[in-house]
Parts: structure tokens; sequence; C-alpha cells
């Protein structure tokens, strides 16, 4: 390395006058570092090799196409690269990749923990200790306690591929599971849109172009994949409509036509509103309702099911369902096996109740028209929190809108007990509105022709123990009988906390978590780190020594994102074109240390497991996976995109199931209005409002102690989750959490703007500062959320976990989704202006920010 | 002549920070000081009837930059393309600039004792290439070219913007750059 550091020798260069000639010529001496960097490590170096590498972000699920360049073998910035969805565009958050690469912060190798859990004393060993180590502490428990006693987990981020292959690795073991990001995230509600309509298509599948109406329902702009503003912006020049639907004044609601400042959690009653409007007035997709529902599906009060030809008649099949045909005056049948009617000219009656020998049945839509006939615009106002002309408002432009309209939501809706028939329920707006698979609407499968992550479900043939465990796993899971519309995949994170605290029911033995951060992420983060102290046995894979990976045995050295290849798919809850591109992601430099690849490592633990994971490595999988492209993984690198046409009416195509037969990829091939699934699993069949737990309605009493809301998840623009607080560039421009009060809230609190502010639950206090706006409710307070500080030691409170972190105060212990697992992420609280500032021991100031800063020397180390 | 100017187009602008970020790596800004920011214009009004819109702030490079007046050494100097700039041969630092300044873009740097600011990245212009903070913004909100020229994006946004141009408050030092704000009322 060059012993002169780049500011020392630009300083020397200006003090001795050395530049005097090149000022001459007007502008050197103040051409930034970098400019005269290149100049000396070019005089420094044999001819410093500078290489420009494309590739693509994953800060987060935008997979933004960036460029790295490269020099002397160090990755020393990022910038956009242009040609493809993201138009050379990149977000803050892009530039703390070579922070975060060269981090002094960052792990670079195998360690063993030597001290105390959470006491922050580690040694080096190498990787071939590591393994001795893990793998007969692996095959002790399996063989002891059974596979399910295994905890596995991947945080959000790092990345789709990487959840699919931990999840194959630890299934196979018999692991049911862990924190999963599932039960805190998106996913659970990917599984309820699975089972209604086949695909997830309520985040991804949306296309502004040629739509009339942009919904975007509690997903601020942005937080992720910024292009889609350039894709929505072109939609509101030529005159379409943005309405955004979040408690939060977002930079979508300045953006947008009508924002609807609805009250955190009573998302539904908006969603039934508009649902009763277009059943009640009749302005709605008859056409589509008719032939792609199961609208018509008469209802068996009796079962609480279907009504099915086996319940008319002894002999009778199970897979025909009774409908009500207007052409014959007669029940008829769909045969969700054949996907056809029993008569050739169907005319099945969407609404109305019909005698069946003798006993009156509801159509499915008819029971729903029914329970949302409720929701009446004042019923609505009164529940929301908005006024009637809002709530009017919002339900006429969508249903005037519509068919063609786009929806796209963030998460914050699945932070809900109920969060499974929210999804249920946008699944039914959108479906009687007639906005799926049209121009401007939603696509139900964007993205065919590359496999994504599913791949790792579908193909391998699953061990002997995992089907075991699949068959019966009400008697190995953490929450029998529960979240079973979600399965096992990936646990219920609440359920696993308990687990380990309690030993109920069961006590879990290894915990394996990668790149994720509980502690931080899930509700009650006390009980989750207790949690983790006792647990047997731990491996953490990191990029950094994060709370969790405090409480490890042994912490292996994860690759950065940008060191490792991988195909991006297009499942990130973009827009047209984004999600029908898949782009390449390739390393800029090779991994540090004796970091690696969080893939490669889960194929070495599962050969050393004789886990048969179908693909000899990675390679061989992603081969698999761009065949239908007709590339190889080497000509998808070359070519750096695929890029999917765009088709409509799929559903009318064949082109949704996998036996190429028209209609959607549920049980009864139709849009399910009436859930079998959820009225077995979860609330019912059909969606309905519940309120939260704690909320100034379900709990007048707790309200009069702790009167605001409190509401978190509200994403920004500097960090990701528990992502980026290593960042000296994003702590700059963002440097602490930050609570959002209305002004006349902090002044009936003696809050001013700037103010370190005590937020209190009944579970404890946190402190963040106050930011006065007038873009939140009188009644909500927004708290950042999964907050932490690295800069603060193991033994100070894991890095700082509870200072701020708003899951350190929210209770873990209320009701949870039946069917996927989810509960509510928000709490009544108070504020008041902490008494003597800041947490303990954090970063106030620029200059101790430096101290994330990489001096060039730490991957030489 | 070339005269090179940016203008924002604050309908576009999301108030991301990505120019901050990209203009803190490209110059190697120390931490906590920054050539461009972005403020928060809003929410005005009463929730829930409020407007916001934000608002980048960096040198405007004005065409009689009072920091040029005010400058004993012949340091800060406008080229003739417009860029004002400040040459660290000359600059001693002390800081008259920054208090003649109506915008507040101006720091030191206390390691070099120089003063700094936007220089509209002149070693990429100079190099053919737009500002660092232009090609990368997520609402492609920056434009930058040269005014003089009718057929550069720049002038004919410049002329066709009517009442939708704005710019920040003149002293008369005439600032250079100009925002465009359409869909909502101008507070800045």
């Amino acid at each position: 390395m060059n012993a002169v550091s780049r500011r020392s020798f630009v300083k020397a260069m200006a003090a001795s006058g050395a530049l005097a000639t090149a000022a001459a010529l007007g502008y050197e001496a103040w051409k930034p570092f970098t400019a005269l960097a290149a100049d000396d490590a070019g005089s420094a170096q044999t001819e410093g090799e500078t290489q420009v590498i494309r590739s693509a972000c994953r800060n987060c699920y935008g997979r933004c196409t960036i460029n790295g360049i490269v020099k002397n073998g160090r990755l020393v910035r990022v910038e956009g690269r242009p040609g493809t969805y993201s138009e050379g565009t990149i977000c803050s958050r892009a530039f703390a990749i070579p922070q975060l690469v060269n981090s002094p912060l960052r792990v670079r190798y195998p360690m063993k923990r030597v001290g105390e859990r959470g006491e922050g004393k580690w040694e080096r060993i190498t990787w071939d200790e590591a393994w001795d180590i893990i793998i007969p502490k692996f095959k002790e428990v399996i063989e002891q306690y059974g596979g399910h006693t295994i905890l596995a987990n991947n945080g959000t981020g790092r990345d789709q591929l990487n959840i699919s292959v931990l999840q194959k690795c630890f299934y196979d073991m018999g692991s049911v599971g862990g924190f999963g990001v599932g039960s805190i995230c998106k996913i659970a509600g990917d599984f309820v849109q699975k089972t209604t309509i086949g695909n997830p298509c309520q985040f991804t599948g949306w296309n502004p172009e040629d739509t009339n109406l942009i919904v975007m329902w509690a997903r601020g702009m942005f937080s992720w994949g910024y292009y889609d503003w350039i894709y929505i912006k072109k939609a509101l020049d030529r005159g379409a409509k943005l309405m955004v639907v979040d408690p939060r004044h977002t930079a979508a609601a300045a953006k947008s036509t009508m924002w609807v400042p609805i009250r955190p959690g009573s998302d539904m009653a908006l969603i039934l509103a508009i649902i009763n409007e277009m059943i009640s007035s009749g302005r709605f997709d008859k056409d589509f309702a008719t032939k792609w529902t199961n609208s018509s599906f008469l209802l068996n009060d009796e079962t609480g099911l279907l009504l099915r030809e086996s319940d008319l008649a002894d002999g009778g099949s199970k897979d025909k369902i009774a409908y009500w045909d207007e052409g014959t005056g007669s029940v008829q049948f769909w045969d969700t096996v054949d996907l056809a009617w029993s008569v050739d000219d169907p005319k099945p009656a969407l609404l109305g109740s019909y005698d069946v020998e003798g006993i009156e049945r509801r159509t499915s839509l008819q029971k729903l028209a029914d329970a949302a006939a409720e929701w009446t615009v004042e019923k609505t106002a009164e529940t929301t929190w908005l006024t009637t002309d809002q709530v009017k408002d919002a339900i006429e432009l969508y249903i005037e809108s519509s068919p063609g309209t786009c929806f796209t939501r963030g998460q914050k809706t699945d932070f809900s007990d109920n969060s499974s028939s929210v999804s249920h329920a946008f699944t039914i707006m959108m479906a009687l509105a007639g906005n799926y698979e049209i121009p401007g609407g939603n696509s139900v499968k964007p993205g065919t022709s590359t496999k994504g992550s599913a791949l790792f479900d579908a193909v391998p043939p699953k061990s002997a123990v995992r089907q075991e465990i699949e068959a019966n796993i009400d008697d190995y899971s953490m929450c029998p009988g529960k979240a079973q519309v979600y399965g096992i995949r990936d646990g219920v994170y609440s359920a696993a906390t308990h687990a380990l605290t309690t030993g109920k029911p069961f006590q879990p033995r290894i915990y394996w978590g990668m790149n994720c951060e509980p502690i931080i992420s899930c509700a009650d983060s006390l009980e989750v780190a207790e949690g983790l102290k006792n647990i047997d046995f731990s491996v953490n894979v990191n990029l950094l020594m994060s709370p969790s990976a405090e409480l490890a045995d042994i912490v292996l050295p994860a690759a950065h994102q940008n060191e490792i290849d991988r195909i991006e798919y297009p499942q990130s809850g973009h827009c047209w074109p984004a999600n029908h591109t898949a782009t390449i992601r390739q390393p800029f430099t090779e991994p540090q240390g004796e970091c690696r690849d969080e893939v490669d490592i889960l194929f070495d633990l599962a050969s050393r497991l004789d886990i048969d994971m179908t693909w000899k490595d990675k390679y061989d999988w992603f081969n698999f996976a761009l065949k239908a492209t007709g590339m190889t993984f080497e000509e998808f690198r070359e070519a750096g995109e695929f890029v999917d046409e765009i088709t409509y009416g799929k559903h009318e195509k064949g082109l949704l199931r996998k036996d190429m037969k028209p209609g959607f990829e549920t049980k009864t091939g139709k849009v399910n209005i009436f859930s079998e699934e959820l009225q077995r699993f979860g609330w019912g069949g059909i969606p309905g409002y519940r309120e939260q737990p704690q909320s100034p309605f379900s709990d007048p009493d707790l309200a009069q102690e702790y009167p605001y809301v409190m509401l978190t998840g509200g994403r920004n623009h500097q960090y990701f989750h528990s992502e980026y607080r290593e960042s000296a560039y994003m702590r700059s421009i963002r440097p602490f959490p930050v609570v959002e009060i209305n002004p006349e809230t902090a002044h009936e609190n003696g809050v001013e703007e700037g103010d370190w502010v005590c937020i209190e639950t009944t579970m404890g206090s946190i402190k963040q500062v106050a930011h006065l706006t007038e873009g939140i409710d009188a009644r909500v307070v927004h708290c950042d959320h999964d907050w932490w500080f690295p800069e603060k030691g193991a033994q100070d409170g894991l890095h700082g976990a509870f200072d701020s972190n708003p899951n350190a105060i929210i209770d873990n212990d209320k009701v949870f989704d039946p069917a996927v697992g989810t509960d509510n992420f928000s709490s009544m609280c108070r504020i008041h202006k902490s008494p003597d500032g800041p947490p303990e021991g954090i970063f106030t100031t620029p200059e101790e920010l430096s101290a994330f800063l990489s001096n060039g020397q730490e991957d030489q180390q | 002549m070339t005269t090179h100017r940016m203008i924002v187009d604050l309908d576009r602008c999301i108030g991301c920070h990505s120019c901050t970020a990209a203009c803190i790596q490209e110059n190697e800004i120390d931490l906590g000081r920054f050539y461009t920011k972005v403020i928060n214009v809003g929410p005005t009004g009463t929730y829930p009837n409020v407007e916001e819109y934000y608002l980048p702030v960096k040198c405007q490079h004005c065409e009689t930059p009072t920091c040029v007046k005010v400058c004993p050494t012949g340091a800060s100097y406008r080229r003739e393309d417009g860029i004002v700039l400040v040459d660290h041969n000359k600059c001693i630092g002390c800081e008259y600039c920054i208090m003649a300044c109506p915008y507040g873009v101006r720091s030191r740097n206390d390691r070099l004792g120089v003063i700094e600011k936007c220089t509209l990245c002149a070693h990429l212009v100079d190099d053919g290439k737009n500002p660092a903070c232009v090609d990368i913004c997520p609402g492609h909100a920056r434009i930058f070219g040269d005014a003089d020229d009718p057929a550069s994006e720049v002038a004919q946004k410049l002329a066709s913007a009517g009442d939708s141009l704005h710019r920040l408050a003149d002293v008369g030092n005439t600032p250079g750059e100009a925002f465009l704000l359409a869909n909502q009322t101008w507070r800045s």
C-alpha cells in the first residue's frame, strides 16, 4: 500500500506549491481529492489499474443496476449503471457499499467465542476448526433431540436465494423454522395470495404504463427501488392519478393526487367500504367475477366450506363445487380438476341465495356482500379517523378508475393479527374491480422465464425426515395448529422466542442466524436476547458483529453481496419493466479476508451433513434456473439482463397454471372470493375487520395512560431495517432515530424539534429525536425502527440494541394471525422530553463517525 | 459562449438525499459538511390538509456572487462559464464568504484551512461529464447543461417554465441556478 495517505499526500502537495502549475490552468487547486488521488495512486502503484464492473445493488430489494469502480483490487466507489430499468439512478444507500465492504467493523475471519455470551470476547479460528466444532454439534442435536430443535434464520435483504437454500438445507435436517422473516414481513401476505389468486402480486406486478390510477397502500415512496418513481411520474405526466393510503405524509403522499391518512391498523375498514360500494352499486367487473372468480360458488353453512356435489349426493364428487345456473335454473357444478362447468353455456348467479334441495344457499359473493354491508361511509370514517368526504373520495376514485388501476403496497398491513384477511381483501378488491392481467393493472405472475428462489422448494426431493415432519407438523411445530397457510416455512418469530425462553412446546437446541438480526427486528427484543442466551449452540454468519452475533458460539464471516455471483430475479416489489427483468449481480472484488458466500457455506454445511442439495453448487443451480432463457450463467453474466415481455390475460391463455389450463393457480382454478384455506386456518373464508389489540378503541383504559398510537416501521432513505448504522455517510445524513410527532402533541408534552424524547409503553422506554410535523395525526407518533449503535460495545446492551429500538418496547404476546403467524408491531405509548439527552455512548458528532471509515488497511491485517 | 447551469425540478425531487451522498463520495467531503443538502419544505398547512416539497440547496453559482465580492484574496472567483469556485492556493480561510453567502452553502475545511462548496463538479464538467449528483438522481430531477445552447434541455426548460420557474431569494447576487415547481406553492 501507499505509505502516504491520499489526503496527507494532497495536503503536502498543496503546501509545497507543487500544484502551482496546475493552478495556472484555473481549477486544479480545488479539484476534489478523488481526482488527485487517481494521480497519487497511479504514481505510487505500478500503473494502478481501474476496473469498472457492472453489477446490481443489494442494499434493498430494489436491485438497482450499478457499476463498481475498483482500483488495485479495492472497491473505491459505486456509480449508477444506465441502460436498465433503474436508468442509472441510485439512492443514497448505494454509496454505503464501499464503506461496508471496507469497514473496520467487518467480520473477516471465523471466530470462536471465548468469553461469556454478550461479553464481546472472540478468538480467530480457521474454517476447518469452525466446521470441526459445528458439525459434531449438529449431528449430536439431530440424534439426541431431533432436527426440529434447530432454528435457522436469514435476513430479508440477503437475499431471496440465500433464504431458499437455507430452507432447503435446514428443512431437510428436520428444522421447522426460526425467527423467520416471514412472520414479520410480506412473505406471510404472499402465502395468502398464493392460496387466493395463485401468485403474490400485491407488491410486484403493477404497471403504471397505461394506468388510470396507481394505488400505493402503506408504501412510502420510496424506501426501496426508487426508480419506480420514474415510471409513476411518467404516468402522472400523462394524466394518471396517484392515491396514497398511509398514516404518514410520506414522499409518496407529497406527490399524490389524493392522500388518505388512515388510522394505523384500520386499513380493512376502507377496503371493505370500497368492496361494499362496488357490490351494492353494481359497479364491478361482473364478467371477470363470473368467469374467473369463485363469486358464484354456493356455500355450505354446515361445513363452513364451499358446497360440493358430495354434500348433496352420496357418491358425489368432492372436486365439484355447486353454483346456481341461471340459464338452466338449477344447481350445476364447477369441476376443480377438469376446470370446467357442467353445462355448455354456464350462467352462474353471482349474488343471491338459492333453494338447493330445501336449503337456502348463498353465493360466496353474497356472503361477502352481506358482511361488507356494515361498512358504510359513516362507519368507515369513524373507524379510520378519516372524514366522510375522504372515505367517499377514495372509494369513488378507485371505482371510477377501474378497470385500469394498478396497486402496490408496503408490508405494514402485514404487521397485524389480521394480515391474512387484509391480503385476501386486497386481492378481492382488485379482482372485483377487474384490475388483474390488463394494461395498467397488475400482472399476476410477472417475469416468468427466469425461475427464482422457488426452485429449491419445487425441484429437489425432500428428505425422509422433512416429509415425516410436514405430514405431522403439529407434533413438531413451535406453534401447533397455527399458521397453517404459511406452513412451516420459516417459522413464527413469537413462537420461536417463547420456545427459547420457556422450553415450550420444546427447547430449541441450535440457532443458525445468517445476516439477520432478530433481536432488533422481532418484537420484545429483550426476550429474544434472553432466549438466544439460552440456546445450547449458536452459529452466526454475518458481515458485522451485530447484537445477535455477540450471543453466538461461532461467528462465520459472510461475503458482502457485491463480492459474490447472483441472478437478481424480478421478485422485488417493483413495477414494469423491473418486475420483468432479471439482472446480474457479480463481484466487484474477491471477498475480503476469509469471507465466503452464504450459499457456498450452506452447500458446504449440507455436504458435511449428507443432505442432498440436488445441484452440486450454486452455478449448477443457476444454470438450471436460467434454462428457459436459453443462457448459461456465464452467458447471462455477459448479457447482463434478461427482460421478459409483458403479457396480458395470462389467465385466459393458460400461462398462470402448471397444467397450462386457463385459470389461476389455486385449488379452485379461480380467484377465491371465499377462501377455504382461510376458513380452515385463518379468521374466516371471507375477510372481516378486527380491531388491533392495543388501540384507543379496543383498550380505552390503557389509552388513558398511554394516549398515542406508536406506529413503527415507516421507511427512511438512509437505512434498510437494521442495516447501515455502521455507514459514516448514512449516519452523517440521518444521524439519529427520529420520532415524528404532530406539533400539537409535542406542545402538550413539552417537546420541541430536535429534543431527545422518551417513548414509553407498558413494556419500557426508548429514546429518539423529535421531529415535529403536520404530516401525522396528533393521536399518532411514528418511531424509526430497528436502530442499534455499532459504536457501542457488546457489553453495552449488545451494541445499544435496546436504547432506541421500538421493538424493545413492543409486546410479542398479543393475538397473532392464525393463518400466517403475524402480529401487531405497534403499541400505545406516551412521550416526554428525555431528562438526560441521548442514549449514553452513541456517536453524536460527525467527527466521531470517522471511526466507521476505513483506513485502507483493514483487509491487509 | 457556454454557461453551465443546473436546475432542479422539484415536482420530481423526492427528498431522498441521494445527491447528498453522491456529492460526499465524489468530493470526499469531511463528515458532517455538505456541498448540497435537501431541505423539507413542509408539510405546510395543518394536518391533514398539507403540502410538502423537497428543496436541494447548494451553491447557486450566482451571476454577481457576493462571495466573490467580499473575498480579500481573490480566491473566490467566477469562471467564464458561470461556475463559481474557490482557489485553495489563494484562500486563507477567513470565512468572509461564508458570512456573505445568502444561502449558507459554504463551509470551512479545517484540515486544509480553506473554504469549500459545490464546484458543480467542474472537474467532471470539464471532462464532458455531468456533475455527480445529476445522473444518479432517482427522480431525474436535476437537469444540467449549457444554458446558452438553445437545444440543451436546461435552456429549453428555462424557456418554457413560465410561472413554474423559481429562484432562491435574490439579495443582489442574481442566483444562477433555478428550480421548477408547478404542482405546489413556492414557499422558499
